[in-house]
């Protein structure tokens, strides 16, 4: 046979071979859920709609992996309303107990009866129509470890949490060293 | 084995056209099936200097439009404009645009989006656009700095910037899939395969001459060699390669002029021509689409037929290896899984013996063309809820159990003399006894038939049972599934049916002509014998593949 003639079998060959991969998978093993492996789209979700289960999980991965946490500081950033950056004045041993950005205030305090809870609320000067009627969310970063704090839906400009002081959520919101995005 | 070796392609491309299938977004699927099995098509054959032009041109368009609007981001991500619809939404307004660079202009026409550079037009077809964002989903999640990149490139430029960002990506695209699409092995692999082929076939090595013993034979004599471990992968290439030859000698004779030579001249120097001639195969037996919306089949018989398919599709006579794909090549899957673990789980594995044999594998092939029966049923009724005379058509593969040969035959000769008597130049198609092929007739005329009769009246009825009984995704009620794709699936099952059918004629011992006249007895006797005929090649089989996957998996750890 000629070769040319067997130079484009050859190429059929290999293109079949990778195309039947990547349309007929068969996955490797049943348990290895393909829902672990990343693209971009997972990412602005992420960002987007982090009250999800999928988020949540996705964000742990986010978290440990360098790229993807550069990738979701990237649309974090595209997507904030309003940012308060680390609280340079106060010492960091002190607790950021108040943070006003041009579009929202955070005030934290502790709650009388119970000393080792803290209040936090949230008050909004605008608003869009998915804070008032589902959540608010606060995008926190701290040391290059995202978190998000959720609050219930605005009631009056208004929304706030009770959380324990001993809290992840408590440590990272009430660090002056945290960067925190509305979004 | 790693996918390196064993397809050519990386683990990381594999889970990234996984994850690309089930990407979610608002309501379902953000891209559909179809859609990334020809992105995958390009990206394979390499003919991707086109997509990335005119994903360049789209950009552009998007960058420079839609710069208040949140640009790339927003346009792919946060509204996910990419079905047509959303397409001519997002850029209804262009052609008011004054913020456009000088010269050019955006236009929502006829065929898509039109972009205008002075005296020349662009034209991106608002279909693709769907393929172009998941072209860019892709590049995204690999290049995350190219959205920064493109609308520094493109934002206020022109046409020139365009073409030059556009290779630039090129490169780029071509560097990375060195890493993830790396062919030498599979080459060295084709090469090996081909010149074993040259050397041991007794006939000629090319299509439809090899046989049953040859695979066998190939993989045995290939224990050595790099991929060939399993016996399915052996099998898998021996298909490729001839309906690799296969392809190129129906594409030569379809491009008038050309020798067999000049075509495959053609093949090697131009990604378009290969991504043309790997097109053609037929996708719709080999996808697994199939198996998602809608669900026409289960996945696990998707998987119970993935052998038959791949063998059958490509027209070679290889029932044995079917039978050894499925059955020994099972086996093999166990086996190499527990050598992960320790030689004493090997061991075992080797003599718990295969988990189902040759009968049974063919009993399951009966029970699947059963259920495709009743899936074509099902389809029918979807039809006829949607009002399309097709659904008699599609009938025609599944009835055969529940009407008489007469009463077909009666349907048949009705429907032919009312359809002659308007239209004598109808034709009926006599292929099956109960079959109106290319017949132009109205929804509404079926119905009277239905009327006057009752035979088909029943024969509806009970597809419209079928459907209600129905769960699966497609099929539900209020699922509305599309014609097309409603057709595209019947077509696919009964080919499938077929290729079970032609199968199975191999284990026959008897002609189905005599069917009628042999006695009830006779006739179990009949089956007792094919039973032990497949018995009998189960049982030289388990021989032979005990004694191969002994030497090849034993004794590793010791």
């Amino acid at each position: 046979m000629n070769e040319v003639v067997t130079d484009a079998q050859e190429a059929v060959f290999t293109a079949k071979r990778q195309l039947n991969a990547l349309t007929n998978t068969i996955k490797n093993s049943p348990d290895e859920k393909s829902s672990g492996h990343i693209l971009f789209n997972d990412v602005v979700r992420c960002v987007c709609l982090p009250h999800l289960e999928s988020s949540k999980q996705r964000l742990v991965k986010i978290n440990s992996d360098t790229a993807l946490s550069i990738q979701y500081a990237w649309v974090l950033k595209k997507v904030s309303l309003s940012v308060s950056l680390s609280q340079v004045a106060a010492s960091t041993t002190e607790l950021a107990f108040e943070r006003k950005t041009d579009m929202f205030e955070l005030k934290i305090k502790t709650d009388p009866s119970h000393h080792n809870q803290a209040y936090v609320i949230l008050t909004l000067r605008q608003s869009t129509q998915a804070q008032r009627e589902v959540a608010v969310h606060l995008h926190c970063c701290l040391g290059q470890e995202y978190s998000v704090v959720s609050f219930p839906a605005l009631s009056n400009s208004n929304s706030q949490i009770l959380l324990a002081m001993d809290e992840q959520y408590f440590r990272v919101i009430s660090n002056p060293d945290t960067q925190i995005h509305l979004t | 084995m790693s996918s390196l070796v064993a397809f050519g392609v990386s683990e990381t491309l594999i889970a990234d056209f996984q994850a690309l299938r089930e990407t979610p977004c608002a309501e379902g699927n953000k891209y559909n099936a179809k859609t990334i099995d020809q992105l995958a098509q390009y990206i394979c054959c390499r003919n991707y200097a086109n997509l990335t032009l005119e994903l360049s041109y789209l950009n552009w368009a998007v960058c420079n439009y839609m710069q208040q609007r949140g640009g790339l981001l927003s346009f792919y991500w946060l509204e996910e404009a990419i079905s047509p619809k959303k397409v001519r939404h997002a850029f209804s307004q262009a052609k008011s645009a004054t913020w456009l660079p000088k010269n050019t202009a955006i236009d929502i026409g006829s065929q898509g989006l039109e972009l205008f550079f002075g005296k020349q037009v662009f034209v991106i077809s608002a279909t693709r656009v769907q393929l172009l964002s998941a072209f860019m989903e892709l590049l995204t999640t690999h290049f995350p700095q190219i959205l920064d990149d493109t609308e520094a490139a493109l934002l206020g430029r022109h046409e020139s910037d365009i073409k030059q960002l556009a290779s630039l990506l090129q490169k780029k695209i071509y560097k990375w899939l060195k890493q993830h699409l790396p062919t030498a092995k599979l080459q060295q692999r084709f090469r090996y395969l081909d010149n074993w082929l040259l050397h041991n076939a007794s006939n000629s090595p090319y299509p439809n001459k090899i046989d049953d013993g040859q695979v066998l034979a190939f993989w045995q004599s290939s224990i050595h060699e790099e991929g060939y471990v399993k016996f399915t992968t052996a099998l898998d290439d021996i298909v490729l390669h001839q309906d690799a030859l296969r392809s190129i000698e129906s594409a030569a004779a379809a491009s008038y002029g050309l020798s067999i030579d000049d075509y495959a001249q053609i093949l090697c120097d131009d990604h378009d021509a290969l991504y043309q001639n790997v097109q053609e195969q037929d996708h719709a037996l080999s996808a697994k689409a199939l198996t998602v919306y809608p669900k026409f089949l289960v996945a696990k018989d998707f998987e119970r037929l993935v052998a038959l398919l791949s063998v059958y599709s490509a027209n070679l006579n290889l029932p044995l290896s079917v039978l050894r794909h499925a059955i020994m090549g099972a086996w093999q899957g166990r086996i190499i899984q527990a050598s992960r673990y320790s030689p004493t789980a090997v061991k075992q594995q080797l003599s718990v013996m295969p988990a189902l044999q040759y009968k049974d594998f063919c009993a399951q092939l009966v029970n699947i063309k059963q259920v495709n029966k009743f899936t074509l049923l099902c389809i029918s009724g979807a039809l006829y809820n949607l009002q399309s005379s097709s659904c008699l058509s599609v009938l025609s593969g599944s009835v055969g159990d529940m009407l008489s040969a007469e009463q077909g035959q009666q349907i048949y000769q009705f429907i032919s003399a009312d359809l002659a008597k308007e239209e004598a130049k109808s034709k009926c198609a006599a292929e099956s006894s109960f079959k109106v092929a290319d017949a132009e007739f109205s929804f509404e005329k079926l119905q009277r038939w239905q009327l006057q009769q009752p035979a088909l009246n029943k024969i509806f009825n009970a597809a419209k049972k079928a459907l209600s009984k129905n769960n699966r995704a497609g099929f539900k009620a209020g699922d509305d599934t599309d014609e097309e794709l409603l057709l595209a699936g019947a077509d696919a099952l009964n080919k499938i049916n077929q290729m079970i059918d032609t199968f199975l004629a191999h284990f026959k011992q008897t002609s189905e002509d005599d069917a009628d006249t042999t006695t009830l007895l006779e006739k179990n006797k009949q089956k007792e014998h094919q039973h032990n005929d497949l018995r009998q090649i189960y049982s030289s089989d388990l021989f032979i593949f005990k004694d191969e996957l002994q030497k090849r998996h034993r004794g590793k750890h010791e």
